[in-house]
């Protein structure tokens, strides 16, 4: 008989982990649906009763997503224009019911290649904060998906809270989705932006792209030819084709790879030439 | 004696009187206080899985089920050879059709799970039954097939080629049946007289039903008879074929059906699950319950369309048509059901010159089997592939031609003096206004002002786009239904009706109609329906419930009148002739002596009044009518956004208007669902459902749509029935979908685009613009 355990410590939890093969259940969004009808087998650890864990805190250099922060918590913070794309990523995140469930942590833990929250916390340099019983780490969230639902997490390790360091400029972001239908359903692509600005030009800009190759992707290249361009309208022409090399679309039944390209080329451009609209 | 054919009686046309009347049974319904199959449970009852087919195609060359039989709780494990063993047949299907040599149609037999070669994915192989569902899943895994997997094939064109895998022994090249309509030899000479020939061919894509409520069957075996709890849109008929299956008469079954989640016509005719709980149940003498999970859903219920066309349009030098010839191909699936053959056979023909005069006509469709899913009724089921085709021709010829699409619909739409109209194809419409529900369709959206919106558009750097669709529906199908009315001692007034309603208010609207032939409040009327043991008839299919099953509620309803009045007559001695009836009671005119319908039924043996009235109307009814959509497409992304839809529809006299409403709202977004979203794929290798959940086949949802329009004229009643009704529960997606096609090629037109097959995606339409 599995074990299920929901304790209201991070420590409790933490020694639960220790025994090895343990589930780490949060909003299970992810989680039921994936084992609709089928009994247990597995140990479980329910992290939502540990209080700690949940809320956005405001730090000096930093703002603080607790683990179990739910996408509902994040639409209802009061939080700057840097957070727009993440908190336009939460209202697209299944539908509300799996808004007021589903965690920000979750997400990343869970690492599909169509996840909505990581491209846009990727434009936002975000980290993740792991603990073990041995201590806590720090790891960027490019580092912390490795694949195709694949993180770096160990063993006994717990993903406690996500960390979005605040910029050193007036910054905005924004956030863009293409899927059959709006709501419940895998995206065809994701483009999530941050942009830095001062004195009307471009200081630094971050660029994800998401359910374009196995794990969400910054575009480097894009971001480093921004900096220095007039904030305007016309921004999104910056972006050229060869900016998207670190993609590798898949092509399958919602979508070819020849699509997927060119629409996430046309989001890009779309979503910079919104964030460089904004007056 | 048959009953006389019945005829439109004005005296009836106040019924309903196309009142508002707040459906009574949303309360249920919404409040989740309904009772679906899966809400039952009987005491000791046991639970079956069913184990499907991996493969597309694949001898089941050896089964063990050793682990599986001692697994903990499982009660039995059984695979075809079993089940004949026990004498179980297989699931009849009507012998109406051929094959072009005149023998009869081949296909494998239906039997209820695959005997030695399964033909589709999800075919079922075995199934087997434990203490608990748990048990029973896990037991399935223990299940041992030593599948041989054998080459299949997945598109009928492909199919009807030589050296394609073949599906059935029986059925040479893979064609299951054929039929011929029309003069070829007329054709042909009206086709060198043509100045003009458009040319096209389309699919209509296969699409999944998806109904909200999975399949679920609980059967209980006791004194020799059987009890199934199911969803059935025809008890009756489920009952009947129950009963071939089992050899036994069909007085052996009870079928009964609650509230039902959904049919579309998916849930029409026997499922081989619903037979194998009732095998179950009898054999192990205890009750046996099976549902479907949405896998199981979209994998083994019947699946809609799927039908190939190629035709030729041939107009004189105004644009007047002048002959029709096609060819049609229907995938049957490869187990196919009698719904596989009639719709592509029967229905689509009925309607395939739609609204328009065609003098002579050159048909010939055939029926493929392929390995996959039999398709069978899906809301519409022929009509919508045949007024797609019509439309999608003779708006290419008008763009060929250089006509005003409209005026190309004007030139050729059937005028009030032809009615009665008869088709080349052997049908006769009773009546139509169909250029008065163009100018009402083109009105209501403003047609003539679309310039000024395509150029906002533009400024906004959208395409805009408009799209008309003139339709006729046919419906009727088996046009008799029989009403009982039990009128009791406390006033209950009971109404049998085999008809049954799916979510599509029929109780409410029955209401309505009794309570205006009786005169009395709606508290005291209760409709009966999904249960053989009381009611028996054709069921709801073909948009017939109101149509047939209403014009006989009110037959029962006046026959309650006319035999109350005799009993009357009786208990206040006096004659028929000087009785009258007025809210509930009956009088001796110009006089206070009265009693009323409570009472007069207290008085009877039993305490009640029974009667029954069969109704048949005289002939099918023609629901018509016209659409026009606009949208807008993203040229960047492909993106498609309805902006609005309008109809304008004669459907006869309507009973309520939120009903009819609503059943044209939801007929659209099917419509649009088929136009811009939905297809099934089955990959053409491995014959694998590609979209076999809601993540990869796309379903519309309420945010995807705009506010819809919808028009009525109720000046051209249908003379067919007692009610003046035709019928409205499909009429919505046969508009719908030639109209968002064409408002899509409308709004594509600078990239000079002839023909785009449905589903319409924003990839489809991204490759045009992106050239």
């Amino acid at each position: 008989m599995p074990a299920y355990a929901r304790p209201a410590r991070l420590e409790d939890a933490l020694q639960v982990l220790k025994r090895g093969n343990t589930t780490i259940l949060a909003g299970g969004t992810d989680y039921y649906p994936a084992h609709a009808d089928k009994p247990l087998r597995e140990d479980i650890l329910d992290i939502s009763a540990i209080r700690g864990l949940r809320g956005i805190s405001d730090g000096r250099d930093h703002w603080r997503i607790g683990a179990t922060t739910t996408w509902t918590d994040l639409i209802e913070a009061k939080l700057p224009p840097l957070f727009d794309a993440l908190r336009l990523a939460a209202r697209e995140v299944g539908g509300v019911q799996i808004q007021n469930r589903g965690t920000v942590a979750g997400n990343l833990c869970n690492a599909s290649p169509a996840a909505d929250g990581i491209p846009p916390l990727l434009a936002l340099d975000a980290q993740v904060e792991i603990a073990s019983d041995a201590g806590s780490r720090l790891i960027a969230l490019e580092q912390f998906v490795v694949g195709n639902r694949r993180t770096v997490l160990g063993s006994g390790e717990l993903a406690t809270a996500v960390i979005v360091p605040k910029p050193k400029c007036n910054a905005r972001s924004h956030f863009l989705k293409l899927g059959t239908r709006k709501y419940l359903v895998i995206s065809i692509v994701m483009v999530a932006a941050t942009i830095e600005h001062a004195g009307g030009k471009v200081r630094a800009a971050r660029i994800a792209v998401g359910a374009c190759s196995p794990v969400a992707r910054r575009l480097k290249k894009l971001e480093a030819a921004l900096v220095g361009e007039q904030l305007d309208a016309a921004l999104g022409a910056k972006a050229l084709a060869s900016h998207l090399q670190p993609l590798s679309p898949i092509d399958d039944v919602r979508a070819s790879r020849g699509y997927r390209t060119e629409a996430a080329l046309a989001l890009v451009r779309r979503t910079l030439d919104q964030l460089g609209a904004i007056t | 004696m048959s009953a006389p054919a019945v005829q439109f009686d004005p005296s009836s046309a106040r019924f309903g009187s196309s009142r508002t009347q707040k459906r009574l049974e949303d309360d249920r319904l919404l409040a989740g206080n309904g009772l679906y199959s899966d809400d039952r449970n009987l005491p000791n009852q046991a639970w079956m899985v069913v184990v499907r087919s991996p493969y597309a195609h694949a001898r089941t060359a050896s089964v063990n089920a050793d682990a599986a039989r001692t697994a903990t709780g499982v009660l039995a494990v059984w695979t075809s050879g079993d089940l004949s063993a026990d004498g179980v047949g297989h699931i009849p299907i009507p012998p109406l059709f051929k094959r072009a040599d005149g023998s009869p149609m081949a296909a494998p037999l239906r039997t209820l799970l695959a005997d030695g070669t399964a033909l589709y994915v999800g075919h079922p192989v075995a199934a087997i039954v434990a203490q608990t569902q748990v048990q029973a899943q896990d037991a399935a895994e223990l299940l041992e097939i030593d599948y041989e997997e054998l080459p299949c094939v997945i598109d009928p064109r492909k199919a009807i080629l030589p050296g394609a895998p073949q599906v059935s022994a029986q059925a040479a090249g893979n064609i299951s049946a054929e039929q011929r309509y029309g003069d070829a030899a007329a054709v042909t000479a009206a086709f060198a007289q043509a100045a003009h020939v458009t040319r096209l061919e389309l699919h209509n894509q296969r699409l999944i039903a998806t109904a909200l409520e999975p399949r679920c069957a609980l059967a209980q075996f006791e004194a020799g008879r059987w009890t199934l709890y199911t969803q059935t849109q025809q008890p009756t008929g489920t009952r009947d074929a129950l009963a071939a299956v089992f050899n036994t008469p069909p007085q052996q079954f009870r079928v009964v059906v609650g509230d039902i989640g959904g049919g579309f016509g998916m849930k029409t005719g026997l499922y081989p699950e619903d037979a194998l709980a009732c095998y179950a149940a009898r054999k192990l003498g205890r009750p046996v319950k099976w549902r479907a999970d949405r896998s199981e859903e979209f994998l083994a219920t019947h699946m809609g369309r799927d039908q190939h066309f190629k035709a030729e349009l041939a107009l004189d030098p105004k644009g007047r048509i002048l002959a029709l010839r096609m060819e049609g191909l229907a995938n049957f699936g490869s187990v196919p059901v009698g719904s596989s053959a009639i719709i592509p056979l029967v229905l689509g023909p009925k309607v395939q010159t739609t609204v328009y005069h065609v003098p002579v006509i050159d048909y010939r469709v055939r029926g493929a089997l392929t390995h996959t899913m039999a398709t069978g009724a899906y809301r519409g089921a022929g009509r919508p592939e045949g007024n797609y085709l019509m439309e999608r021709l003779i708006e290419k010829a008008a763009h060929e031609m250089k006509i005003d699409s409209v005026e190309l619909r004007r030139r050729n739409l059937i005028q009030p003096g032809q009615f009665p109209y008869r088709t080349h194809l052997g049908e006769t419409y009773d009546a139509g206004e169909f250029e008065r529900m163009l100018d009402g369709a083109l009105a209501a959206a403003d047609w003539n002002g679309f310039a000024a919106r395509r150029e906002e558009a533009k400024r906004r750097g959208k395409l805009r786009g408009r799209g008309l669709a003139v339709y006729i529906e046919w419906t009727g199908a088996l046009p008799t239904e029989t009403v009982d009315i039990r009128v009791d001692a406390d006033g209950t007034v009971t109404v049998f009706s085999g008809t049954q309603a799916m979510g599509q208010g029929l109780e409410t609207s029955y209401v309505q109609l009794i309570t205006e032939v009786l005169q009395i409040p709606a508290g005291k009327v209760k409709i009966v329906q999904g249960d053989t043991d009381q009611a028996n008839g054709t069921g709801s299919v073909g948009s017939r419930s109101a149509f047939v099953g209403g014009s006989a509620i009110v037959a029962a309803g006046r026959e309650t009148i006319a035999r109350g009045t005799e009993l009357a007559a009786q208990a206040l001695e006096s004659a028929a002739t000087d009785i009258e009836y007025l809210n509930g009671r009956f009088r001796i005119a110009g006089t206070d002596r009265s009693i009323g319908l409570a009472e007069l039924a207290a008085r009877q043996a039993g305490r009640q009044i029974r009667v029954t009235a069969t109704e048949t109307p005289s002939s099918p009814s023609w629901p018509n009518g016209a659409q026009v959509c606009e949208l807008e497409i993203d040229p960047e992304t492909g993106e498609i956004e309805l902006v609005n839809v309008t109809s304008f529809d004669d459907i006869g006299r309507i009973i309520n208007h939120m009903i009819v409403e609503g059943q044209i709202h939801g007929g659209i977004a099917q419509g649009v669902g088929q136009a811009l979203y939905e297809q099934a794929i089955y990959d053409a290798e491995s014959g694998q459902l590609l979209t076999g959940s809601l993540m990869d086949y796309c379903v519309p949802r309420a945010d995807q749509f705009p506010q819809m329009a919808t028009h009525f004229d109720e000046s051209v009643p249908c003379r067919t029935n007692l009610l003046g009704v035709k019928g409205c529960g499909e009429i919505g997606t046969i508009g719908a979908v030639p109209a968002v096609v064409h408002a899509v090629l409308d709004a594509l037109s600078p990239y000079g685009v002839a023909h785009i097959e449905m589903p319409i995606t924003a990839e489809k339409v991204w490759r045009i613009v992106a050239g």
